[in-house]
């Protein structure tokens, strides 16, 4: 059995002309980045357009990727801006109304165990609740789950800061959280 | 779950510790978040079936485009030209494709000549669809021959390299509804009770 091509030697078949290689990573990185695209943008159609224009983008720039090796880095980061991009067009945004949080049950409230699958719908649409770059780190790192020299490359900022802005975010899912957990 | 994450929790929850090197205070902290954590993953999106040929249709055509073709040969390096040489080469090609770029307000495919060949816009007005693709005999029929562009709330364009003659085409909209081109000059039957839009490129020899 033949090992699959690396991304460094793909994206050079690319560069050389052969541009259905490019199909090689569509197959290998659409269903990775599709939980993030849909949970950053809050919707599923909104991440298959992300995730078209990500790759498009990513094809007419592919000379500009300085460390072919890294391909996954470097598509993240345009996954990540067009997601930025999409969000700021005001196209469609899946959010959830504020009032659903009164739903939440209180903290003295016997039904504060709830079940996983309870727990997951809960938490997802908090995460729509929160602000896109708080709901962005919180995917990076706790779905993608990449480190936090992986997510400050992809997002452009100092690990320091990038621990800030994962603190507030956390404190922030908590917080619209509180009487769900312990 | 207490507001302000203490700092050992918070190198945690960082993935700069483990789970040992907490103090036992903080363990309970921890494993609510844990919950929290793999109740953030959404598991699997489903995406539509028809993504991946949408994107390498996109990446044909943009592979094909005479932006590209001209970038190419500028920056390929199997060719060897001195920078004066390549820096008029890439002006007149420059000006070639400024002097034929067509008009952006025209509906109607208008074929443009570039380096012996004919660009070909096609245009369609669909403001509810989706995805709209241009198939045809240059496509073999594929019905996810070339992916259109969305320009504007409801126009869909795409520009495709065609040989002089007579070309038979028709749009998919939505990857299942053909339909003719309403602007085009002429339509013909297809031999299976639907037609197809016709375009004629002239040869400019």
């Amino acid at each position: 059995m033949s090992t699959p091509p690396s991304d460094a030697e793909v994206v050079a078949r690319i560069l050389g002309g052969d541009v259905e290689a490019f199909g090689l990573l569509v197959d290998r990185y659409q269903s990775i980045f599709a939980p993030y695209a849909a949970q950053v943008t809050g919707s599923a159609d909104d991440a298959a357009d992300v995730i078209q224009e990500s790759f498009v983008r990513a094809y007419r720039f592919l000379s500009r990727c300085d460390n072919p090796a890294n391909f996954k880095a470097w598509l993240f980061r345009i996954v990540s801006n067009q997601c930025k991009s999409h969000m700021s067009r005001g196209w469609r945004r899946k959010t959830v109304p504020v009032d659903d949080i009164a739903t939440l049950p209180a903290p003295d409230d016997p039904a504060r165990d709830v079940a996983a699958g309870d727990l997951q719908d809960r938490v997802q649409r908090v995460l729509q609740q929160l602000p896109p770059d708080q709901r962005e780190v919180l995917v990076l790192k706790y779905v993608q789950d990449l480190s936090l020299i992986e997510i400050a490359d992809v997002l452009r900022v100092s690990v320091p800061a990038l621990k800030m802005r994962l603190l507030r975010a956390r404190t922030a899912l908590r917080r619209k959280l509180q009487g769900v957990m312990v | 779950m207490t507001d302000r994450e203490p700092d050992a929790l918070s190198r945690y929850l960082d993935g700069e510790a483990t789970r040992a090197e907490l103090p036992a205070a903080l363990r309970e902290e921890a494993d609510a978040f844990d919950r929290i954590r793999a109740a953030m993953d959404p598991g699997p999106v489903k995406l539509p079936p028809g993504l991946r040929a949408t994107i390498m249709a996109r990446v044909r055509a943009a592979h094909a485009s005479p932006w590209r073709r001209a970038w190419r040969w500028v920056t390929t390096p199997t060719v060897r030209v001195s920078p004066l040489t390549g820096t008029l080469a890439f002006a007149a090609l420059a000006a070639l494709i400024l002097w034929a770029r067509p008009q952006s307000s025209r509906l109607r495919e208008r074929p443009v000549e570039t380096t012996g060949h004919i660009v070909a816009r096609f245009v369609y007005r669909a403001p509810t669809a989706s995805s709209v693709v241009v198939t045809g005999e240059f496509a073999r029929w594929d019905p996810s021959g070339v992916a259109m562009r969305r320009v504007d709330g409801g126009t869909w364009v795409a520009e495709i390299e065609l040989t002089p003659g007579l070309h038979h085409y028709a749009f998919v909209v939505d990857g299942k509804r053909w339909v003719i081109d309403p602007n085009a000059t002429s339509q013909v039957d297809d031999g299976f009770g639907q037609q197809n839009s016709v375009l004629l490129i002239p040869n400019t020899d």
